[in-house]
């Protein structure tokens, strides 16, 4: 936004002549800057705000796959199995006097008892992890909306810039030259690089691609709520959200546009 | 929550239009040569650029403030959804840490009770 507006004054910056007249004024200047100035503060003050808003739905997001990580059921199988052990173990501590008596919790029973707490705690992770998507569905999906919203904003103004950029290129390095035939090798260049950037939009495929993954995004966010998947494959599809939080990243940076290169 | 003052739908994509419509003239704009220009064309030309760049800052402000002003209004919902987030995860985790902690203090009985028999 600040590089296309300055690098339209710098490309149409008055001639010396016109300097002399009243409205072109150091004054009356001053008041021009002023005015573009405040514009852009504004706006880019809401970008840097809507930055930080896209860096929440990236919080929330790596909240969820940490949740869908952290399975506690080995964890607790292995505790449970560790409290058996200290059970039989203040058992015969009790009855010591008695030793040879059977631990109160067999081999058999210990392993059938850490099989039912890892059981139990898949079960209750899975809950989590649902109970947190089925509370936060409606939140999410919305912010996913609006987060394609900056998504489109900011592809517009990218191309716009760049555009702008590759029809100055166009005119200094292609178009001035041809004219008066002062052409060479140098020109061949430019003018292949101008065609490719235009023909391919090359520039914009990082802004392409984030657009993209936040589609994907949503498409994944509706699937999983729409009950396509069972818990296990929940956990699985958050597990692999590190694409999307490389897309909200991606997000985040993609504001320069890249000038055509030779 | 913030008070929620947004363009409705039907503004947000009239204003969206105008600013394509706008960056395709500044588009059209600098396709002009400034070497191929008279001084009172430049200074016209000139006007026209800086008209376009405000009208299009000012397109974008009210694009923008519409959305950040949606985003402002779901903020607090999204960041609480994070907090819930990690109290599950604590949760789950400190379920074995009870687990543990009952261990230890058996653990502990046991010893005791050894050092007594």
């Amino acid at each position: 936004m600040i590089n296309a507006d300055s690098e339209a004054h710098v490309r149409s910056k008055l001639p010396k002549e016109a300097l002399s007249e009243p409205q072109y004024a150091p004054e009356q200047m001053r008041d021009r800057l002023k005015q573009s100035d405040v514009a852009l503060i504004a706006n880019v003050s809401q970008m840097m705000t809507l930055k930080a808003s896209v860096g929440s739905i990236e919080a929330y997001f790596k909240g969820l796959q940490s949740l869908a990580d952290n399975s506690q059921s080995a964890a607790t199988s292995t505790a449970v199995s560790s409290l058996a052990d200290t059970i039989n173990g203040l058992n015969g501590a009790l009855k010591d006097s008695e030793s040879g008596l059977k631990p109160v919790i067999s081999d058999s029973q210990k392993n059938a008892l850490s099989g039912l707490a890892k059981i139990v705690a898949d079960q209750v992770h899975g809950q989590k992890v649902s109970d947190a998507l089925k509370r936060d569905a409606k939140v999410i999906g919305e912010a996913i909306l609006l987060q394609e919203k900056i998504i489109e904003f900011a592809e517009k103004a990218i191309a716009a810039d760049m555009n702008d950029t590759a029809n100055r290129f166009y005119v200094d390095s292609v178009r001035a030259p041809y004219e008066v035939q002062e052409i060479d090798k140098n020109w061949v260049t430019n003018r292949r690089a101008y065609i490719r950037t235009k023909a391919t939009g090359k520039m914009l495929e990082a802004v392409k691609l984030a657009k993209e993954a936040s589609k994907q995004m949503g498409k994944t966010w509706e699937k999983i709520l729409s009950g396509a998947y069972d818990n296990t494959e929940i956990i699985k599809q958050l597990k692999e959200l590190d694409s999307v939080v490389s897309a909200l990243v991606a997000i985040k940076n993609a504001e320069k546009p890249i000038a055509p290169t030779k | 929550m913030p008070e929620r003052i947004v363009p409705t739908e039907d503004q947000t994509n009239t204003v969206s239009q105008l600013l394509d419509h706008l960056y395709r003239v500044r588009d059209e704009l600098m396709l002009v040569d400034p070497r191929s220009l008279k001084p009172t064309q430049h200074i016209k030309w000139n006007e026209q650029i800086y008209q376009t760049g405000l009208a299009i800052s000012a397109a974008q402000k009210v694009l923008l403030s519409g959305i950040t002003q949606e985003f402002a209004y779901k903020l607090a919902s999204i960041e609480q959804s994070t907090k819930d987030l990690a109290r599950a995860l604590y949760s789950l985790k400190k379920a074995n840490e009870i687990i543990q902690a009952v261990s230890g203090t058996l653990n502990v009985i046991k010893s005791i009770v050894e050092l007594l028999s």
